[in-house]
């Protein structure tokens, strides 16, 4: 799905979290939003989500205006930075969530939900996994966990928050081919938060540069290296 | 095994467990509201309902008994629209004498309550939210099943400050035997009595081991609902 930002901007209070800023993400992308700690990523992030609502300005997806879209309605896939698993559900009950939630009349039956759950557990690699509780599994696992979940429910796009952040350097790694490899098989137009600039540059095929709150840079990673846009750029993708 | 109290005893120990019981079953769902309003949502007036729900913990009991009298009595604004439309009395019934004790129990609970939501991470809502389910479908789903234990120590500590409440209950409904003469209400009447004490005793006795019994309990339930939750 198209997802367009026009003109958004966020304030909370006093802070301007986000300042006027406009995108356009491209049907089956994978862009990276990249800046440091502060910049307003997880504010932007959470608006397209639906868990915020801007102060001004639009969220449209293919086209329709969505600014008002509850967070239910919006069908957004979202991974949270620390996953935000429920630690009282086995990993099964966890990604069947979104579809045991649906009203009786859309809710798939119940032989359907577990070959959906068990399809998605082979897709994220675990599938033994079904019965353990979030405790019981390591911060790779978890992260994994959290993208089926967040897939169960045929998202219309994903959107993940610093998905890499808590993860030492080696799991890192092999998720973010895990990330990419999903991104691929299901063609969802993807969204993921970072301040880490080479995950950004070898991960996306778009990166948008922030910082306070504004977009420095739109583009894609070879061009944003060869030519970037502000001294803020420039010192940001060396560091 | 009954013939240790008397009838009448037997009566104020009858009358206490009941009155605590509804007492704290009907404001629970009350005290649940509350402290969800509390610890998640802005409002205006969110100190002062703060403040109100606290009220009953600093208030001398009496003048809170002589507020509900005020208020839910035979002549209060109150008392007489829910005479009118719904037939219900709490002026000198049990009712009323329920109707005080939660009101006195009601911070002890919100309170226990709001502490375990104030405990739960937010993004585990939002995370429901974004799955698509509706808000109550989350508060059943999530948010209760993780507060479970702080629900029950402040069902607990409310029943306990219920059976004990005395001087709200006595200015409001008064102390009339089989009728409004709670617990502590025997326990004074006996005591004021010649001859009294070996009654005022046995009753106090019982209040102990209800006390002890309701504190046993409670730490073992939260103890098993700790285990369910966090997963084997
Ligand atoms: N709920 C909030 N209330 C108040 N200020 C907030 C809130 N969320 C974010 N902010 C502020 O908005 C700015 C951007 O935050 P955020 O989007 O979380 O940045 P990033 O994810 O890039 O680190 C920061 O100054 C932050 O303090
Ligand atoms: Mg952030």
């Amino acid at each position: 799905m198209r997802i367009e930002i026009d003109e958004i901007s966020k304030q909370f209070g006093v802070t301007a979290a986000l300042h006027p800023v406009s995108l356009a993400i491209p049907s089956g992308a994978l862009v990276a939003l990249l800046g440091p700690s502060g910049s307003g990523k997880t504010t932007l992030l959470r608006i397209l989500g639906g868990l915020e609502f801007p102060t001004s300005g639009r969220v449209l997806f293919d086209g329709q205006d969505a600014t008002g879209l509850t967070v239910q309605d919006r069908r957004a896939g979202f991974v949270f930075q620390s996953y935000a698993l429920f630690r009282h559900m086995t990993v099964f009950d966890n990604i069947a969530y979104g579809l045991a939630a649906r009203p009786r009349a859309s809710r798939p039956p119940k032989a359907e939900i577990t070959r959906r759950v068990t399809k998605l557990l082979e897709l994220i690699q675990l599938p033994d996994i079904g019965s353990r509780f979030p405790s019981q599994l390591s911060g790779g696992q978890r992260q994994r966990v959290a993208l089926a979940r967040a897939l169960a429910i045929e998202p219309r796009m994903l959107l993940l928050d610093e998905p890499f952040g808590a993860l030492d350097a080696k799991v890192r790694k092999e998720l973010r081919q895990g990330l990419r490899d999903i991104h691929d098989e299901t063609g969802l137009t993807t969204v993921f938060v970072t301040h880490d600039q080479e995950e950004a540059m070898e991960l996306a095929d778009l990166v948008v540069v922030m910082s306070m709150g504004r977009i420095e840079q739109i583009g894609k990673p070879q061009d944003i290296r060869a030519r970037p846009a502000s001294a803020f750029v420039q010192s940001f993708i060396s560091a | 095994m009954t013939d240790w109290l008397s009838p009448e005893e037997w009566r104020a120990v009858a009358l206490s467990l009941r009155v605590s019981f509804w007492a704290v079953l009907a404001s629970l769902p009350f005290g649940i509201f509350v402290a969800y309003a509390l610890a998640r949502w802005r409002f205006p007036g969110k100190q002062v309902l703060n403040g109100l729900v606290h009220l009953p913990l600093i208030l001398p009991p009496v003048v809170t008994g002589y507020l509900l009298l005020l208020t839910f009595g035979r002549r209060g604004w109150a008392g007489q629209v829910l005479d009118e439309w719904f037939g219900i009395v709490f002026a000198f019934r049990w009712t009323g004498a329920a109707l005080a004790a939660a009101v006195m129990a009601f911070p002890l609970m919100v309170r226990a309550i709001r502490l375990a939501i104030e405990a739960v991470d937010p993004r585990l809502e939002e995370a429901a939210g974004t799955l698509g389910a509706p808000r109550l479908w989350v508060l059943a789903t999530v948010t209760l099943p993780l507060i479970l234990p702080g629900i029950i120590a402040g069902v607990i500590l409310a029943f306990a400050k219920a059976m004990g409440e005395f001087g709200a209950t006595i200015t409001f409904v008064s102390n009339i035997p089989g009728q409004t003469q709670t617990l502590p209400s025997a326990i004074y009447s006996f005591m004021q009595v010649p001859g009294g004490e070996a009654q005022a005793a046995r009753l106090v006795a019982v209040a102990i081991a209800i006390a002890m019994a309701a504190l046993l309990l409670s730490e073992w339930i939260s103890r098993a609902v700790a285990r369910r939750i966090a997963g084997p």
